[in-house]
């Protein structure tokens, strides 16, 4: 998978929250997007999710223009910043549900995700009663269980304790193996900056700098 | 397929029943003194949502009006809660507006068909029950299809609303648009009485036929009246429903077009 983006801006109330950024990705490494918060990390993020308008440029994925050939890029995993479910739905009954969409995967495959985070796929206690940490796992099982071929993850380790992280690192290194492409927008990039092949710094939603790991 | 639908949306399944139970059960109080002697009456009576005559019946049209809250509330709501709740895991997954379009359609479809099949099962039990049956299969089917296709449009711009708007306000215009059309009729109905064919071109207002002809029994001192439809005014209503119906997915597909809701805020 290659994701090129040309030369994007988006404005928002008079803000410049994107500013002529030009970007590329590929399969096979993971991208950090660093900055402080109102940087343009997650908006970037969203842009390349599909999830917000581009006022000018264009993102191209595989060939094919975002908001043109398609709505969303296919075969993306994706984590936004607040976790939501069915509350009223276990993990496993959340899981199951959005498999259902895309019909790939089968049950054993959501049991083998939610226990790759540290979750019980026999927890029969509702998303309602999970805690904030419990809830950034699930979010994490969501966005791998299908093993995608983009990962989008905005600020995942939000929440998690540090057998959590180190359980996260796991995982992104295994995805990354697996030839995903991963794009991980966080403010705490200190904690998993080992992960990344890449890191790109935004400020006012301009690409500052870019640096490349060893 | 059916069955699996079914299977899995159980719950849901279960509102609908409940939501003809209560309807059904508020139509037969308020009706009681009269049934009908054939099949399209009893139907029109029941299910096919409030009469002419009875626009002009501030009870009636909050009777409408309850069983009109609780259809939305229980099948579109639900359908664009589920939906609005967990918006951006399912719509990615989707990958194309259209498809989960489809989704809702096919979720419309299947709700609607059900709730049809419940209702004509009560209306020939009760009719066999009270009255030798005399059916008029053709125009039972007539009326048949185009209250179906009130429900779905129905269904679709209320959707529109829920899914545009937050679901709370949403709710309120469905309820607002629904109404509407009964409390013009009651208007033109109690001012312009010789004006009563207008009735039959407000939009939103193809799904009760009964005052086509005239009236064969009263009601509260009011004329009710029912009958089928001559061909060429069931097609005039069968056009302008297909019309309206096109508006409402059209006005669906644009608030699931809109991508700068998805997420809400843009603090960062």
């Amino acid at each position: 998978m290659k994701i090129n983006i040309n030369d994007i801006s988006r404005e928002i109330k008079s803000n410049m929250i994107l500013n002529n950024i030009t970007l590329e990705f590929e399969s096979g490494k993971i991208y950090g997007l660093c900055g402080h918060n109102g940087s343009g990390k997650t908006m970037l993020l969203r842009a390349i999710a599909g999830l917000i308008q581009i006022d000018k440029g264009e993102i191209v994925i595989d060939h094919q223009t975002l908001h043109q050939d398609i709505d969303y890029p296919p075969e993306m995993g994706l984590i936004i910043e607040t976790p939501t479910f069915f509350k009223y739905y276990t993990g496993m009954e959340n899981l199951l549900y959005l498999a259902e969409i895309r019909d790939k995967i089968s049950k054993p495959d959501v049991l083998e995700a939610l226990k790759r985070v540290g979750l019980d796929p026999n927890d029969k206690r509702t998303v309602a009663k999970y805690s904030l940490g419990m809830k950034q796992r699930l979010a994490i099982a969501q966005a791998i269980m299908e093993k995608p071929q983009l990962i989008l993850l905005d600020e995942p380790t939000n929440a998690l304790d540090q057998d959590a992280i180190l359980q996260f690192k796991k995982i992104m290194t295994v995805e990354k193996m697996r030839n995903a492409c991963i794009i991980i927008a966080t403010h705490n990039y200190q904690d998993i900056d080992e992960l990344f092949d890449e890191k790109i710094y935004l400020n006012s939603g301009k690409v500052e700098r870019v640096e490349k790991n060893d | 397929m059916f069955y699996k639908f079914m299977a899995k949306n159980k719950k849901i399944l279960i509102k609908i029943l409940f939501l003809i139970a209560v309807s059904f059960t508020l139509k037969y109080v308020t009706h009681r003194g009269f049934i009908a002697n054939e099949l399209l009456g009893t139907y029109q009576i029941y299910m096919g949502g409030i009469f002419l005559e009875e626009s002009a019946s501030m009870l009636q049209i909050i009777l409408f009006l309850m069983i009109s809250a609780l259809f939305i509330y229980l099948i579109p709501y639900e359908i664009i809660r589920e939906i609005k709740e967990n918006e951006i895991y399912i719509r990615y997954r989707f990958e194309k507006n259209t498809k989960l379009l489809f989704f809702i359609s096919i979720k419309n479809i299947f709700y609607c068909l059900f709730y049809q099949f419940i209702n004509v099962i009560i209306v020939i039990l009760i009719t066999f029950q009270f009255n030798p049956m005399q059916i008029i299969g053709g125009e039972f089917i007539k009326l048949l299809i185009t209250s179906t296709i009130q429900l779905l449009i129905i269904l679709f711009i209320s959707e529109f609303f829920l899914y545009h708007l937050k679901l709370e306000i949403g709710m309120v215009f469905s309820l607002l648009l629904i109404v509407a059309p009964v409390i013009i009729s009651g208007v033109i109905l109690d001012n312009f009485p010789s004006n009563i064919e207008l009735c039959k071109f407000i939009p939103l207002n193809h799904g009760n036929y009964n005052y086509y002809y005239p009236s064969v029994y009263t009601l509260y001192d009011i004329p009710v009246t029912y009958s089928a439809l001559p061909d060429y005014k069931y097609i005039f209503s069968l056009i302008s429903q297909v019309i309206e119906l096109i508006i409402s997915i059209s006005g669906l597909m644009y608030a699931i077009n809109r991508k700068d809701l998805i997420g809400g805020n843009y603090e960062n």
